[in-house]
């Protein structure tokens, strides 16, 4: 193997990892070599999956969008923009048109795109094909309870569509009523919807995070409020209100470390301000001064003091008279 | 008779034999996730000692012990320790073993540590001579203006 290795040529362990890579390291690797450069070129499968995070988002306009997905050949499979603030409803529905067998479609918090334009954009879509199955729009604004139930709609028609169009070969020897097979359709779709989601592992939406059994859409309706919003499952298995402990997060507030609801007379405050539960609060290691601990999340916010206990960013400001910047 | 077959060859002992001559005792249904050594299996039957021509035995142990214990948490903390070779090597090994979960976890890897950074960092942690002529530079940089402004001072 070392025999083989030449210097100063990329190892073919990149290449393996072009395909896991967002659009903004894959430009780079491409200014980095000739063969790095002749592979993303010539790679097409490699344009059927575009990831596009931070720095790209706030870049990307519906232009180079459009430019970058023509790279797949009409095949693009999976879009991913997160908070790619310049992409409109048009720039979008453009894309769309000329790749009509995308599958996945996550554009959390691209907030030029309007209710109706990802409407727009769904319909095209399963006109065209029954591929798309996985939807994800958080963050965008001013979702209504009707626009949802028309991308419902519009979903689960795919997916019963996609079903009678390419049986799965084994189902032939198998008799089938049509019925009984759309009613088990009925239900995979109502299953998938009820995969739990758990608002601390929800990840942010600054990095696309690939799931396995990714629900068909991010959002709901949340139960309590009836708004269109996250809808976060409770992972305590004490909790006594198990199966009703679902809602969004402005009725059912949350610890930040476990995910668990937390009742109106316990939230703890860390110091970095989100909420944890009493049992995660007493686990966690708090700040010498002001006794207040970090989440999970924030835990690279401590300070060390002259004695080297833990200290906050609030009490190391406070003892040095200067301000941390970074925090947003 | 099956289900005493298969208890036996859960327990079975099979040898792994690296580039380097070192050896391996692994347990049948570890080394069956790794597809390439299934295939071997499957090919001869009553293989004792499996030849990885192309994996150093420093590298195989790492990818056994990650078939033993991988799990969610393991998975996260495993990539910390082992430094950009290696990395790559074990994604190579990962590779040519078929171990997929292995493959996806040194990829996602890989990619964390390159967030960001620019054209000359990839080279510098890489070890890979710039060949592009200063033409296709040009080009490049042009063709790419919207995506460089700004890049992370490493």
């Amino acid at each position: 193997m070392e025999a083989e290795e030449q210097e100063g040529h990329p190892h073919m362990a990149m290449f393996m990892v072009l395909g896991h890579l967002p659009l903004y390291e894959i430009l780079t690797m491409s200014s980095v070599c000739k063969s790095l450069l002749d592979e993303i070129n010539s790679d097409v499968l490699l344009w059927h999956r575009l990831i596009v995070e931070s720095p790209l988002n706030s870049r990307l306009t519906d232009e180079t969008l459009l430019k970058i997905t023509s790279k797949a050949n009409g095949r693009l499979k999976t879009l991913a923009l997160m908070n790619c603030i310049h992409i409109t409803d048009q720039g979008l529905l453009r894309v769309v048109e000329q790749n009509p067998y995308i599958k996945e479609l996550h554009i959390p918090a691209c907030t030029s795109i309007t209710p109706e334009g990802i409407l727009k954009v769904v319909e095209a879509l399963c006109e065209r094909s029954n591929c798309l199955t996985n939807l994800s729009i958080n963050g965008i604004y001013n979702i209504q309870k009707d626009h949802y139930h028309m991308l419902a709609l519009n979903l689960r028609k795919n997916l019963t569509l996609e079903y009678e169009q390419t049986p799965p070969p084994f189902y032939h020897h198998i008799q089938f009523e049509h019925n009984v097979l759309a009613s088990n359709l009925r239900l995979d779709y109502e299953e998938k919807m009820q995969q739990p989601v758990y608002y601390h592992k929800r990840g942010s939406v600054s990095s696309f995070k690939q799931g396995k059994n990714m629900r068909i859409i991010d959002l709901e309706i949340c139960p309590k409020c009836v708004e269109v919003r996250m809808v976060y499952d409770c992972p305590k298995v004490d909790c006594c209100k198990r199966k009703e402990c679902r809602g969004c997060i402005f009725c059912i507030p949350r610890c930040e470390n476990c995910g668990g609801c937390v009742g109106s007379d316990e939230p703890e405050e860390g110091a970095c301000g989100d909420i944890l539960c009493l049992e995660c609060w007493l686990q966690v290691p708090k700040c010498n001064f002001c006794n207040k601990p970090y989440c999970m999340q924030h835990t690279d916010w401590w300070c060390t003091s002259t004695d080297s206990s833990l200290l906050c960013r609030v009490c190391d400001e406070n003892s040095h008279g200067y301000t941390y910047t970074d925090v947003l | 008779m099956a289900e005493e077959k298969s208890q036996a060859s859960s327990s079975k002992m099979l040898t792994l034999k690296a580039s380097d001559g070192v050896l391996f005792e692994v347990e049948l249904n570890i080394a069956k996730e790794m597809k390439t050594v299934q295939a071997y299996i499957d090919d001869c039957e009553d293989i004792e000692t499996i030849p990885i021509p192309n994996v150093l035995g420093k590298h195989l142990a790492i990818v056994i012990e990650y078939i033993k214990k991988t799990n969610e948490e393991y998975d996260a903390e495993f990539e910390k320790q082992w430094n950009m070779d290696d990395l790559q090597l074990l994604l190579l090994a990962a590779n040519y073993l078929n171990i997929s979960g292995l493959q996806e976890c040194l990829c996602k890897a890989i990619a964390k540590r390159i967030e960001n950074k620019s054209p000359e960092y990839v080279r510098k942690v890489f070890n890979i001579e710039n060949d592009h002529s200063p033409e296709e530079e040009a080009k490049l940089r042009k063709e790419y203006k919207w995506a460089f402004e700004g890049v992370d001072k490493d």
